[in-house]
C-alpha cells in the first residue's frame, strides 16, 4: 500500500485556542481511515482544513506528493478529494437531480453558456446518466425533482454524500455520516463505504462517533483529544488502550 | 419542448406581436408595451445577481444609466449606429460592473448593499453633474435613433426592434438557466460552503453574476433610446430601483415566468389605478402600496410562487 494523504505537524489555532497541535497523519491508498475522539477534539478543524477552509498556522499536507497548500478551496475537489458535512447542508432551493449536478460539474468541460451547442448537449448527457447512477445507487431517484430541502433527514444527509461522490473522489472526507441515522440506514452505510473501497479503490477518512460502524469498518484509527493525537492502531489495539478510554469516559471508568 | 424550440417559440410570438399590436393599438398602449418590455429586461437582470445568485447587489440603476447615456451619446456625439452602439455601451456597463464586483464582492449581505448602492448614487451624480457630456439636469434631448437607415421615430417602429431584444435576452438567459454557471449561481446562493466543496468558485461565479447583470442593465438603457426622446437624470434613481426590485419580489425571484409576471402586474396597475374614477385618484399611491404589502405577506415566493405551489398539490 502507498501512502495517498500524508500530514506532517498540522497546527491550527485560533487565537489563543489550539484546536490541532502538531499532528502527523497517514491515509493509506484504499483503505478506510477512521478519526475519533471526543467533541472538540479537533476532528472538524482537521477536516476544514484539508478541505482548504483554513489554513493550519504550521505543518504540511500534501496529496499524491503535492502540497494541498498550494490550492484554494474550490480546487481540491479537482485534485480528487470530495467532502460530506456534519450538519444538514446542501442546496436546499435545488433539485435532488441539481445537488448532484452542481457536484458532478467540476468534471465538466468549459463551455460558453450563451451560446446553444452539441458540445453542450454532449456535456449534459454524460452528466446526466452519472447523476442517475449515483442517484439511483442511494435510493434518492424518486426524488429526484424535489427541493432538497424536502427531504427527511436520512435522506439528505444521503444526499450530501451523493454530491459528494459525484465527482469522483479519490480520498472522501465524511464527518459524521451515521449521526442520527437509523440501524438500517447505518447499515446500509456500511456496505455501501466498503464496496466504494472495495469496487472503486477508494479511500476514506471517516469522521464517526458511532462506534458500532467504525470498530467494523475502520482500517486504521486515529484518536484525537484536544488537538493532540493520543493512539493510533488498529481497532482492537485503540479500543483497549486505557489512554483512549479515560479520553473518552473520564474518570468514572475508575469507578464503575 | 427542447430548449431551442422554446427560444424560437418565444422569439416568433414576441416578434408577431411587435409587429401586429402597432396596428391594432393606440400609441400609448404601445408605448406601455415597450416600457414594460424594458423593465422586464431590467428586472431580469437584477433576478439573476439578487434571485438566482443570491447577492443584493444595488447598483443596477447606474449601469442602465451608463446604458441610456452610452447609446444616445455615442449615437449623437460619434455617430455610431444602434446596432453598434448599444451593444458598445451595454460593454462598457459589465466592464465598469465588473470592476466594482471584484472589491463588492468580498462584502456580504447588507454591506454588498450598501456598498453597491453607493456606487449608484455616484453615477447619478456623475450623470447630473458632468455638463459637458450629459447635459446635466437639464436632460439630454436624443436625436432619433437610426437602425439599418430606417429612422425610429414613434413607439409603433421602436416596438418590433425591442421585441427582438427582448427574444435574444430571454433566450440568452434561458441558455444561462441551463447551463453550468447557471446552476452554479444557485448553489452560490444556497450554501457556499458546499458550492466550495463540489469546486464551485465562489468568488469568480459572484463577479460574473454582477457582470452579466450589468450587460443587461445596460442593454435595457440601450432599449430606452428606442423610445424615448429625451433623458432625465433624475429619473435614474432610487425609485426605479425599487420598482424593479419590487417586480421581481411580487413576481418571484428567481424564476423568469415569476419576473414576468411582477413586471406586467406592477408595470399595469398604475395604468389601471390612474382609470378609476376621479375622487379615487388620490388613493392610487396607496392601493399601490397596499397590494405589495399583501403580496410580499402572503406569498413570500411571489404570485408564481402560488401558481406552482397550487400546481404542486394538484
Amino acid at each position: 500500500m502507498s501512502v495517498l494523504l500524508s500530514l506532517k505537524g498540522v497546527t491550527m489555532r485560533f487565537g489563543g485556542l489550539v484546536a490541532l497541535n502538531g499532528l502527523d497523519l497517514d491515509i493509506q491508498a484504499g483503505s478506510i481511515h477512521a478519526l475519533i475522539g471526543p467533541n472538540g477534539a479537533g476532528k472538524s478543524t482537521l477536516l476544514n482544513c484539508l478541505s482548504r477552509f483554513f489554513t493550519p498556522q504550521e505543518g504540511s499536507m500534501s496529496f499524491k506528493g503535492e502540497s494541498l497548500l498550494n490550492l484554494q478551496a474550490h480546487e481540491v475537489v479537482k485534485v480528487g478529494i470530495s467532502r460530506t458535512f456534519q450538519n444538514i447542508e446542501q442546496f436546499a432551493q435545488l433539485s435532488v437531480y441539481e445537488n448532484v449536478l452542481v457536484g458532478l460539474s467540476s468534471k465538466e468541460e468549459r463551455y460558453n453558456p450563451f451560446l446553444p451547442g452539441r458540445v453542450r448537449a454532449h456535456v449534459q448527457a454524460q452528466s446526466a446518466e452519472h447523476a442517475q447512477e449515483i442517484l439511483q445507487e442511494l435510493d434518492l431517484w424518486a426524488f429526484r425533482d424535489q427541493p432538497a430541502g424536502s427531504l427527511d433527514f436520512g435522506r439528505q444527509k444521503m444526499l450530501d454524500f451523493a454530491r459528494a461522490l459525484a465527482s469522483r473522489p479519490q480520498l472522501l472526507l465524511l464527518d459524521e455520516p451515521a449521526a442520527g441515522l437509523r440501524n438500517r440506514e447505518i447499515e446500509f452505510l456500511d456496505s455501501f463505504l466498503r464496496r466504494l473501497v472495495k469496487e472503486q479503490g477508494m479511500s476514506i477518512l471517516l469522521i464517526e462517533h458511532v462506534m458500532q460502524l467504525v470498530m467494523a469498518i475502520a482500517d486504521e484509527i486515529t484518536v484525537l483529544n484536544f488537538g493532540e493525537k493520543i493512539a493510533h492502531g488498529l481497532p482492537r489495539e485503540v479500543q483497549s488502550n486505557p489512554m483512549v478510554i479515560e479520553a473518552y469516559l473520564g474518570k468514572e471508568v475508575e469507578h464503575a | 419542448m427542447s430548449l431551442g424550440r422554446q427560444q424560437l417559440l418565444i422569439g416568433v410570438i414576441l416578434l408577431a406581436l411587435g409587429l401586429i399590436l402597432p396596428a391594432l393599438l393606440p400609441e400609448y398602449f404601445i408605448y406601455l408595451f415597450n416600457l414594460l418590455m424594458m423593465y422586464l429586461i431590467l428586472a431580469i437582470g437584477l433576478d439573476i445577481v439578487m434571485g438566482w445568485s443570491g447577492q443584493f447587489a444595488f447598483a443596477h440603476i447606474a449601469f442602465y444609466g451608463i446604458g441610456i447615456y452610452g447609446t444616445a451619446l455615442l449615437h449623437m456625439r460619434l455617430g455610431v449606429p444602434f446596432i453598434v452602439g448599444m451593444p458598445l455601451a451595454a460593454l462598457l456597463a459589465a466592464l465598469i460592473g465588473y470592476l466594482i464586483a471584484v472589491p463588492a464582492t468580498k462584502l456580504r449581505t447588507v454591506y454588498l448593499a450598501l456598498s453597491t448602492f453607493a456606487f449608484a448614487q455616484c453615477a447619478a451624480w456623475v450623470f447630473r453633474t458632468w455638463e459637458s457630456l450629459t447635459k446635466g439636469p437639464d436632460g439630454l434631448r436624443m436625436t432619433p435613433t437610426n437602425l439599418f437607415g430606417f429612422e425610429i421615430v414613434n413607439d409603433s417602429q421602436a416596438m418590433p426592434v425591442i421585441a427582438v431584444i427582448l427574444a435574444l435576452v430571454i433566450a440568452a438567459t434561458l441558455n444561462l438557466l441551463h447551463s453550468k454557471l447557471g446552476r452554479d449561481f444557485f448553489a452560490v446562493r444556497d450554501n457556499e460552503n458546499v458550492a466550495l466543496a463540489s469546486g464551485v468558485d465562489v468568488k469568480a461565479t459572484k463577479v460574473w453574476a454582477l457582470t452579466i447583470s450589468a450587460f443587461y442593465a445596460g442593454v435595457a438603457g440601450g432599449v430606452y433610446t428606442l423610445f424615448q426622446s429625451y433623458i432625465n437624470p433624475d429619473n435614474i434613481d432610487v425609485t426605479l430601483l425599487v420598482l424593479i426590485l419590487s417586480m421581481v419580489v411580487v413576481g418571484g425571484s428567481g424564476s423568469l415566468a415569476g419576473v414576468s409576471i411582477g413586471v406586467v402586474v406592477l408595470g399595469v396597475l398604475p395604468e389601471v389605478l390612474r382609470a378609476a374614477p376621479k375622487g379615487l385618484l388620490i388613493w392610487q399611491e396607496f392601493v399601490y402600496g397596499l397590494i405589495l404589502m399583501l403580496a410580499i405577506i402572503f406569498s413570500p415566493k411571489g404570485i408564481w410562487g402560488l401558481f406552482s405551489r397550487a400546481k404542486g398539490k394538484s
